[in-house]
């Protein structure tokens, strides 16, 4: 093996300033009184801001797809891509938490110093190039946001949720690990290439090691991206967690764990292709059925998004499914437009969120138009593009999605999704009507304070609309990210 | 005389992991279930030792370690959160929390 050059260490410096302004937050925040919320919001943004600088700066001129620190991470055009999104979610995600961490009463240093070190678990991992450092990064994100769900340790069902969410967690991350360690027994080796290159021979053998080591690693995945029947988590999560805490794991947390899932099957498992695609496909129609169906009853609107989270988790994997270049940059393009109306959607929940979790219930919607006709707008916005209707970035996505599957000849999963998509219509429509057919009792129009949520919220619509008018900018940047990449499989 | 193989280990680390997998699913305790987490991780890091010691490779080894700190991190993180549990209910039994219906 090579000696590591110390210059490698300086291509990962987005992720060390990152990390540092963290761990700098988390000091600032425990001596004394702490820092002011404010002032922790400001400071993270600006930790934020300079890790995307020097992200593009460093890592987009570095060697495309050259692996660095002895094969332990990669830095390619695929990982550039996602580290900018995630970079981009957290700041959105920031804004939404400014006055919800004040009313709330806690201490704000702790809870941005875990924002800004749960993104970089995300970062580092979608660089990872070896099942360690993947596995570590993982762990690091996951870790910091057990914390985070169970912030407001006063309420009872913050910390319920926490609780359910770390037991589900690590027992998610238990059987990855064990996979890994099988896949390590069959094959010798951890770094993903040359996993591929063993487990293409492995495979020919029949080798029983391997074959349960690749399906307890899949297991571990699918959690991760809160997939059907591995999905039991997400309700109650979602639910009992602060409301940029939720927003936060929907989408940041939902895209990492589709990045690193797309890296393993795509890269590691590439010669079991014909395998994972059947348990994906398995695992992304009961996604959508599930997800969909259940959602169907629900009168609170944090767990409705929930479980359409779970049925978008299905849409998405309909990406992986296809095992083509078509899939992944269908993918990549999804979870783009899919972060800036989720959030948005979360953020709106926020604003009409009062102390005490009032106003997440169906009927806390109604007459929102007359309400705050502004919100209302945004938030129709957002439910269209939820349900993939022009002119919003969900309708293309969905119909990359669906045009993938069906060309690596998966119809019938893609004939599920947009059945299931019709069925979505109707829950997601519910909120739209309560908006805009139905009288509340209160008229008083809703206090537009904390202007950075609300420019936050107009922000996410306004992507929204500009992904579902000029989509192909987006999808040439997705398959220009792709190029340089030696995917095993394409 | 019996000779220990690395088959050996990874039956052993396979029921240890099944022992665990069970105790986190079926009990209401929290400590018992953090106790099976560790049980989890434990048959990993087994697994890995063997499997590094029967290829004579490092890397193995490496990831026992990672997965031995990782551990305690989790374990800290969630005795915290237990901590918080108590404060709030008086309880450690995981039938308490139930507030939240899936």
């Amino acid at each position: 093996m090579p000696p590591i050059a110390p210059q490698e260490f300086w291509l990962l410096v987005p992720e060390i300033v990152l990390a540092a302004f963290g761990m700098a937050l988390l000091v600032a925040g425990s001596i004394g009184r702490g820092i002011g919320g404010r002032m922790a919001a400001a400071a993270s943004l600006v930790g934020l801001a300079a890790a995307a600088v020097l992200v593009v700066w460093t890592q987009g001129q570095a060697t495309m797809g050259a692996p660095i620190l002895a094969g332990m991470f990669v830095l390619d055009g695929f990982a550039l891509y996602w580290k900018v999104l995630f970079l981009v979610a957290t700041a959105l995600t920031v804004f939404l938490s400014v006055r919800f961490i004040e009313d709330g009463g806690y201490r704000a240093g702790e809870y941005y110093s875990l924002l800004l070190l749960a993104t970089t678990g995300m970062m580092l991992m979608v660089s990872g190039f070896n099942l360690v450092s993947i596995w570590i990064s993982l762990e690091l994100m996951a870790l910091s946001s057990y914390i985070l769900v169970g912030y407001f340790k006063f309420e009872r069902r913050s910390n319920e949720a926490s609780l359910k969410y770390f037991i589900l967690g690590a027992l998610s991350s238990g059987i990855m690990l064990y996979g890994i360690s099988l896949l390590y027994g069959a094959t010798h080796t951890l770094a993903l290439p040359a996993l591929a290159g063993s487990l293409s021979v492995a495979v020919l053998q029949g080798d029983l090691l391997s074959t349960v080591g690749w399906i307890l690693l899949a297991v571990g995945l699918f959690f991760k991206v809160s997939a059907a029947p591995f999905h039991v988590w997400t309700p109650d999560v979602y639910v009992g967690a602060p409301t940029p805490v939720t927003g936060y794991l929907a989408v940041a947390s939902k895209a990492a764990a589709f990045a690193i899932l797309v890296r393993i099957f795509y890269q590691g498992l590439a010669p079991l292709v014909i395998d994972w695609q059947i348990v994906v496909a398995a695992v992304a129609t009961l996604s959508m059925i599930w997800g969909n169906i259940a959602a169907l009853t629900q009168r609170n609107v944090k767990r409705m998004l929930a479980y359409s989270s779970i049925a978008h988790a299905g849409y998405i994997l309909m990406g992986v499914l296809a095992a083509s270049e078509t899939g992944l940059w269908a993918l990549m393009f999804y979870l783009l437009a899919y972060t800036f109306f989720t959030l948005g959607a979360f953020g709106t929940v926020i604003l009409l969120e009062r102390r005490e979790y009032a106003g997440e219930t169906l009927d806390d919607y109604a007459g929102l138009a007359r309400r705050a006709p502004f919100l209302a707008a945004c938030m129709l916005i957002f439910l269209l593009a939820l349900t993939g209707i022009p002119p919003t970035g969900g309708f293309f996505g969905k119909v990359y999605l669906f045009a993938a599957a069906i060309e690596a000849g998966w119809t019938w999963v893609a004939v599920i999704g947009v059945l299931t998509s019709a069925i979505s219509l109707y829950y997601y429509m519910a909120v739209v009507v309560q908006m805009y057919f139905k009288d509340s009792e209160e008229i008083t129009p809703i206090p537009m304070r904390a202007p950075g949520l609300i420019a936050a919220i107009g922000f996410c619509a306004v992507v929204t609309v500009i992904l579902g008018l000029l989509p192909g900018i987006f999808v040439n940047l997705a398959k220009s990210s792709i190029l340089p990449l030696a995917w095993n499989l394409l | 005389m019996l000779e220990i193989t690395t088959s050996h280990y990874v039956v052993l680390s396979a029921m240890l992991f099944v022992i665990g997998l069970v105790g986190i699913l079926t009990r209401r305790n929290m400590i018992v279930v953090l106790m099976s987490i560790e049980l989890v991780l434990n048959s990993v890091t087994l697994n890995l030792a063997a499997f590094s010691y029967q290829h004579s490779d490092l890397t193995g080894q490496i990831l026992a370690l990672f997965v031995i700190v990782v551990a305690a991190g989790e374990a800290a993180v969630g005795l915290a959160i237990l901590v918080a549990l108590y404060r709030l209910r008086g309880t450690t039994d995981l039938e308490q929390a139930s507030e939240l219906k899936g």
